[in-house]
């Protein structure tokens, strides 16, 4: 009975005409976050009629990518992707065969895919650390740090070379004639002063500058103070403060005061004169030149 | 000697009288502040204006209190404040409401001898305005050019303590300024008779003895003092050392100066040395006189700089080391 039932059932579909059917398909139906999955939709059966196919409106599915190819039979392919894990499932989506009063909505089948997590398998043993990896020697990296020794080259170049000139140098400075003691000096300068006969050409300002200068740097160097940079009114103020010899005091600074009117104050002399600063001269420095210890031991004693 | 400074000098020993006559008459209630008085003279003398500062009751408003008081001349007083206008130094035009004509009115300036007193306490434009009339020796009110009265010196005071809330005069002003004193405080001998006469009521009065012509006719006498080439060529030295001190073996202060005096140094030098070597009476120059004179020429026209400040080294130590390095002629 049921035998014949399904023969006749077999002969009535195979006298109707074909009906329209619509597919979704998702594959693969499990996959990874982030992996691309591949939605096709099928209509069969539409014959020669247009088919206006869905796009997936579901959120959680986002659509890389849509392919439409029409072969056989209409066909719509999506490239989609999903970013959360769990179990989706892709809704029916309205398919339109057919246009106007003709027109025929059918509905896809639910398609479900289950998305797994890219979690690292912790089930595995974990894998030694390893060991540093050794870095071949290369001489071009040696090269970056050559100009350290190559300065400390020069540096020493240069000093040897400074000593070398120096040292080319220094004979020359021994051959530089030493300083005459200060009352030789004097002496020499006072004469060669005396020389000059600057009173005789009516040169009396030329005379007293000149014998005022000899005067001062004698007591500089002599006495260690800053004579050359005094005035004649500091000189008094050093002279009556510090211990020095009286002459200097009463016949030294009235000889200055009188260069100070010639030099500064256009005061001529008489010309006669000017022998008697030289003899002034030459006896405060014999009186007041420094003596061998021998010769002040004695003279202290006596 | 020569002939004419043989002369000026026995004119100068006839007219220094007037000098001893003026000191005379300050010596009554300034004492121990000759080294002041001698360079308020030194400013009246050479026809240039003197800034003095030292710490409050020094005597410095006195002093020139004093000095103004011995000369029958026109003395004003003006209290420098932070709220002073120029106009109350130089004078305004006024509406007058009767005649519909604007007056000029005359500000304290225009006296023969004016008293700044503590100038760093007024703003930038007080002090602008008198240091100009200073310079120009003439005031401008409304579109009306009126000359000052000679003599014309201006005597200020600065406190160099408690700065704030001052406006310290700028270096380019305080340069107008022929000298500037510092006052140090009296010694112990010079503060007992400050301490017995200032501690009675009654204090002896100052008498004018001295007329503003006098004055003119000394400014005359001391132009004529003579200054010798040697000595100039010293000044010139001097001043020059402060601008290329490594030119003068002073290379270690190349770095410890800012700015070197200005040409108004050398000019204020000689004026002033001739104004010193008057009051000592003498015709004639001598370098003792650039040397006595120069640090108060020169300590504020020589602007160290800040590795000088660092190291606290002070104009006047660059100014020392200048005139000890550098040979006397």
């Amino acid at each position: 009975m049921r035998a014949a039932l399904a023969i006749l059932s077999a002969i009535l579909w195979a006298g109707a005409a074909p009906a329209a059917d619509v597919t979704a398909t998702l594959s693969p139906s499990t996959a990874h976050v982030g992996d691309t999955l591949r939605l096709e939709i099928t209509a069969t059966g539409t014959g020669n009629r247009p088919v206006l196919f869905p796009v997936p409106t579901d959120s959680a599915f986002e659509i890389l990518r849509v392919d439409s190819s029409r072969i056989a039979q209409a066909r719509l392919a999506f490239t989609l992707a999903l970013y959360d894990t769990g179990t989706f499932t892709l809704r029916e989506m309205p398919v339109v065969v057919g246009r106007g009063a003709d027109a025929e909505t059918l509905w896809t089948n639910p398609a479900p895919v289950v998305i797994r997590s890219i979690l690292p398998d912790t089930a595995q043993a974990l894998q030694p650390i390893k060991p540093y990896r050794k870095h071949p020697f290369q001489w071009r990296e040696l090269l970056a740090w050559a100009w350290i020794p190559a300065l400390a080259l020069l540096s020493l170049a240069a000093w040897w070379l400074w000593r070398r000139y120096r040292k080319k140098s220094l004979p020359q400075a021994a051959h530089a004639k030493p300083l005459l003691p200060p009352h030789e000096e004097a002496v020499r300068d006072l004469m060669a002063l005396r020389d000059k006969k600057y009173p005789a050409r009516g040169m009396l300002k030329e005379f007293f500058v000149e014998y005022s200068h000899i005067m001062r740097r004698y007591l500089e160097r002599r006495y260690d103070f800053p004579a050359l940079e005094m005035t004649t009114f500091d000189l008094e103020r050093e002279l009556e403060d510090g211990n020095y010899d009286c002459a200097l005091r009463n016949r030294l600074l009235p000889a200055l005061r009188a260069s100070d009117l010639v030099k500064f104050a256009k005061f001529i002399p008489d010309p006669n004169g000017c022998a008697g600063y030289i003899d002034l001269g030459f006896e405060l420095v014999d009186v007041t030149k420094e003596k061998p210890h021998l010769e002040a031991a004695e003279e202290k004693a006596a | 000697m020569d002939q004419d400074i043989r002369e000026i000098t026995l004119r100068i020993e006839r007219a220094s009288e007037l000098a001893d006559r003026i000191l005379a008459e300050t010596g009554k209630v300034l004492f121990g502040q000759r080294y002041m008085m001698e360079r308020l003279l030194v400013g009246l003398f050479a026809d240039g204006h003197v800034l003095l500062e030292g710490v409050p009751g020094l005597a410095k408003t006195l002093a020139v209190k004093t000095l103004a008081a011995t000369m029958q001349a026109k003395f004003q007083r003006i209290q420098f404040t932070p709220d002073l206008l120029p106009a109350d130094l130089v004078g305004t035009l006024v509406y007058n409401q009767r005649d519909g004509q604007f007056t000029t009115r005359k500000g304290p300036l225009f006296a023969n001898f004016v008293l700044a007193d503590e100038i760093n306490r007024a703003p930038a434009k007080v002090q602008s305005a008198l240091l100009e009339a200073m310079q120009e020796r003439q005031v401008t009110i409304g579109e009306k050019t009126f000359p000052l009265d000679e003599p014309f010196l201006v005597l200020a005071t600065q406190n160099p303590i408690e700065q704030e809330g001052t406006y310290p005069l700028p270096e380019a002003q305080v340069d107008r300024f022929m000298l500037k004193v510092k006052i140090d405080y009296p010694r112990r001998d010079d503060e007992m008779k400050i301490m017995r006469q200032y501690s009675m009521s009654d204090v002896p009065p100052v008498n004018a003895v001295v007329v503003p012509e006098e004055v003119l006719r000394i400014r005359k006498l001391v132009e004529e003092v003579y200054v010798d080439p040697k000595i100039e060529a010293y000044v010139l030295d001097i001043v020059f050392a402060t601008r290329q001190p490594e030119q003068f073996k002073l290379s270690d202060l190349k770095p410890l100066i800012q700015y070197g005096a200005s040409p108004r140094a050398s000019i204020y030098l000689i004026k002033a040395a001739r104004a010193h070597a008057f009051l000592r009476r003498r015709g004639y120059v001598v370098p003792e006189d650039i040397r006595a004179i120069g640090m108060d020429v020169l300590r504020h026209r020589v602007m160290v700089s800040y590795e000088a400040e660092a190291e606290e080294v002070t104009s006047e130590d660059v100014v020392n080391k200048i005139f000890n390095t550098i040979e006397v002629p």
